[in-house]
């Protein structure tokens, strides 16, 4: 087991490694001039030429890479505009001249609400998508599971914009049910807090959990026919504790592997849901920074996506080689 | 007094719009301490009556009528809370394929321990303590209770299964096929071991099986089913010498046995049984070389260690030479993992060997010229009929594909060809358009065969050609083979796990153990005076 661990760290920070250097080629490859966004309209060329010499951007790309990764494991100093020093603490992302802070600091302010929208909508995700797959796959051919499927259907059918008005128009302005979604730190008022993102958890579960509703039905259809799960019921188990502790583990992994994708999509930012439901979250900053043409932020942010996705994929694979012990030695 | 009554037992599965009998009116008791064999072959229903002796058939597919008791308690129509209070209590199962029949996830003592606990109500480490004391009886050390079934041998998870069905000392035991996936020695001692524990424990055993040297073995008693009835009902003594039923004399009669007279046809189910073994032609000397292989090693890339840079190589063949003559049957006989299909895999050109020579008529086979003449020269006939052909393709299709590479012939005469092959094969030329799903599986290895024998070939090898079917079909497909073999002066290469028939189909026999020839040499001699250690060992396994 560790020797597998081991295995798929290292596979894990050179997948990083690789996103990095691609991301970092960004400011290549944009056409904008990143020293003459940050310096403003009204610089002359000799105040351009001074901004990017103090912005380290007349160096040679090796070397600006290499600072960069620098920086990110052991922080530095970057340049501002007017050459004053600003600090930047390891892991450093660079240097927002649009924000006027640190890439790092503008992703920690908008990170707590990312990380409440995408750990509740994991949550309704897993009840909704991998429950009613369960349900229907015990009920196989009646009206329950026709019905379940439907739903899951609706839910893959429909774009996060609409539903997300719809539900809102329902919910919030026909009958009050919630209040108007928004950000409230969990520490100041947890209700408030749960009340103010029910519905972009309501809005992201539903419209992926289809996926898993499908797939957790299928895989458990095919499961029960194994014969591990005839042996447990052979050895006296009823059908739910059979099912529950031999089929549903025989079934887990390809849903273990789907999650950790989808945690590592949601966790990077939910762009469309946190632009919809106006939410200042990681998704929102990146968005916003793409607009304005902030390169240091966007590449920032699609360092963070990439991070958040390697991080629980390799989770999912941890977690599957933990589900079934044939995979550990693989 | 009888600890399994069954009476009456009807078993349908509903299909689509109709619905199959499995079983039909079977009646039959168990008494208390008895082991009774329940023999057919694949489709009689056989597997079915221990499945609904569980009452574990799926109740909305299935329709089971007539009554089924278990000391008493009536299984047919009975709740599920009454069957789970019988179910690895009273009435346990051991399934065939223990790799597939046991967790997983789970280990082996866990396992064990839960069978235990569900109806015991012990705690964890009670129950625990109870599992490890099982398997150490089963002969697994308590020091393995924590490992994995996979990391198991097949007759050690086996092992693992007869503790599981016992830890409770059921009144009935269910072994569906206990053994038919295990290798001749490993058959013996899993089956030494049931014997042993059911004397022990006074256990009933209802040994489902479709291997009559199995219940010659092991049972006292044995029933016959075909079709869904049980044609003949009886002491093992008494029926493997004077059945009354012909299917049964045929079934017993089928399978070639280690005193057989070797070359003879083989009594078969439809066939009218034959006044007596038809004589054995002469079977012409065996000419020069056809196929050789020298020093022959195959490796196979291994797993690599994680400090390692190179994965250490795994060896299926090590320095093995052989030749098969003109004219000549070469059995090569060994257990799973002894690397004898390996070894054929390079005889056909399909497997690359790593060291050693390969030679087909005098020249190597890595020259291309060689290989273009060797894959019309050297056919091959698998072990599975059912994955072997292509269910897409018809019987026409099939048979002229080779043809169609390697002749010249127009449609209509590659179609002449294959109506002709089937002829050969005892199919019919209306076959043809038929596809492979039409037919049952000794049908089927006769279309394999068809087609290996299309090109015309100067080589067959057959990997297990027989090993997947049925003991009645077995033997019509080696009449054929030996009809064939005669009409046609083939040469063969005959890979196999099965003495008997080796012994009964092959002119010269090489004994193969962990990538090694251990013993090769005319039939009579290796079979009436084996050499080696190992070839003594297999004949004293064989049942």
């Amino acid at each position: 087991m560790t020797a597998y661990l081991l295995r798929r760290v290292a596979q894990a920070a050179a997948v990083l490694l690789a996103i990095t250097a691609v991301a970092f080629g960004l400011f290549y490859a944009a056409p904008s001039d990143p020293a003459l966004i940050a310096c403003g309209p009204k610089c002359d060329t000799a105040q351009v030429a001074a901004v990017r010499h103090s912005m380290g951007l007349d160096q040679p790309v090796l070397t600006q890479f290499a600072d960069y990764l620098r920086g990110l494991v052991g922080g530095r100093t970057i340049a501002d505009v007017d050459g004053s020093p600003i600090d930047c603490a390891a892991p450093c992302l660079g240097y927002s001249y649009t924000l006027h802070q640190p890439v790092l600091d503008a992703i920690g302010d908008r990170f707590p609400v990312t990380l409440s929208v995408a750990a509740g909508a994991l949550v309704v995700i897993v009840v909704l998508g991998v429950g009613a797959g369960f349900v229907s796959a015990l009920r196989r051919g009646t009206v329950t599971d026709r019905l379940l499927s439907g739903f899951t259907l609706v839910g893959a059918s429909v774009q996060i914009y609409f539903l997300g008005y719809a539900l809102q128009y329902l919910l919030v302005y026909t009958t009050d049910i919630l209040p108007v979604p928004g950000w409230t730190p969990f520490a100041d008022d947890p209700a408030a807090w749960a009340a103010g993102l029910a519905l972009p958890w309501l809005v992201l579960g539903f419209v992926n959990a289809a996926v898993f509703a499908r797939l957790s039905r299928s895989q458990m259809l095919e499961t029960m026919h194994e014969g591990y799960v005839r042996t447990a019921r052979g050895k006296g188990l009823g059908p739910l504790r059979a099912h529950l502790k031999y089929t549903a583990r025989g079934a887990a992994a390809p849903l273990v592997q789907l999650l950790g994708l989808e945690a590592g999509a949601l966790f990077g930012g939910a762009f469309i849901t946190e632009t919809v439901f106006g939410l200042g979250g990681v998704g929102k900053l990146a968005v916003d920074a793409v607009v304005q043409n902030d390169l240091p932020t966007v590449v920032g942010t699609v360092l963070l996506a990439a991070f958040s996705v390697v991080l629980f994929v390799a989770l999912a694979d941890l977690a599957v080689a933990w589900l079934d012990p044939r995979v550990r030695l693989a | 007094m009888s600890v399994l009554h069954v009476r009456d037992l009807t078993v349908s599965f509903a299909g689509r719009g109709s619905s199959v009998t499995a079983v039909d009116g079977v009646s039959f008791e168990l008494a208390r301490g008895e082991v009774v064999g329940l023999v057919g072959e694949s489709g009689s229903g056989k597997s079915t009556v221990g499945l609904a002796a569980m009452g574990l058939h799926d109740p909305a597919r299935t329709v089971v009528e007539g009554s089924i008791t278990v000391g008493g308690t009536e299984v047919v129509g009975a709740p599920d809370s009454v069957l789970r209070t019988l179910r690895g209590a009273r009435v346990a199962m051991v399934f065939q394929d223990a790799l597939a029949a046991l967790s997983p996830f789970h280990t082996v003592g866990a396992q064990v321990a839960e069978a235990y606990r569900i109806h015991s109500g012990a705690g964890r480490g009670e129950a625990w303590e109870k599992a490890v004391a099982m398997l150490d009886r089963v002969g697994i050390p308590a020091a393995r209770a924590r490992h994995y079934p996979h990391q198991f041998s097949g007759g050690m998870r086996q092992r693992v299964m007869i503790a599981t069905a016992l830890v409770n000392e059921p009144d009935v035991l269910i072994a569906d096929e206990p053994t038919t996936a295990l290798d001749a020695r490993v058959q013996r001692q899993v089956l030494a071991l049931l014997s042993e524990l059911q004397e022990e424990r006074g256990t009933a055993v209802l040994l489902v099986t479709h291997d009559v040297g199995v219940v010659a073995e092991t049972c006292s008693r044995m029933l016959v089913m075909r079709s869904g009835r049980v044609v003949e009902d009886g002491p093992t003594a008494k029926l493997l010498t004077d059945a009354e039923h012909p299917y049964t004399r045929a079934l017993i009669g089928a399978a070639p046995t280690l005193d057989t007279v070797p070359g003879t046809r083989l009594p078969t189910v439809d066939e009218a049984p034959s006044p007596g073994p038809a004589p054995v032609s002469g079977r012409a000397a065996a000419g020069d070389v056809l196929a050789e292989v020298a020093d022959l090693t195959v490796e196979f890339p291994g797993r690599r260690a994680l400090w390692s840079r190179r994965a250490e190589p795994v060896a299926a063949v090590r320095g093995v030479s052989l030749q098969v003559r003109q004219g000549e049957t070469l059995g090569l006989v060994g257990e799973s993992g002894s690397g004898k299909s390996t070894t054929a895999r390079v005889f056909a050109g399909l497997q690359r060997p790593t060291a050693g020579s390969v030679q087909f008529d005098g020249q190597d086979i890595g020259l291309p010229a060689v290989r273009k003449a060797l894959s019309r020269d050297v056919q091959l006939v698998f072990q599975d009929p059912y994955a072997s052909l292509n269910p897409r393709r018809t019987v026409e299709q099939i048979v002229t594909t080779p043809l169609r590479v390697h002749t010249d012939l127009d449609a209509g005469a590659r179609r002449a060809r294959a109506a002709e092959l089937l002829l050969q094969v005892g199919l019919a030329e209306e076959h043809l358009d038929r596809y492979p799903h039409e037919f049952s599986g000794g049908q089927r290895q006769r279309i394999g065969i068809a087609r290996a024998l299309a090109p015309r070939p100067r080589l067959i090898i057959a990997d297990e050609p027989v090993s997947a079917l049925d003991v009645s079909v077995q033997a019509q497909v080696l009449n054929l083979l030996m009809d064939l073999r005669d009409e046609l002066g083939l040469s063969l290469l005959f890979v196999s796990h099965d003495l008997a028939v080796v012994r009964h189909f092959c002119d010269r026999v090489a004994v193969m153990r962990a990538g090694n020839v251990v013993e090769s040499g005319p039939r009579d001699q290796v079979f009436d005076n084996p050499e080696a250690d190992y070839t003594r060992e297999l004949l004293a396994a064989a049942l």
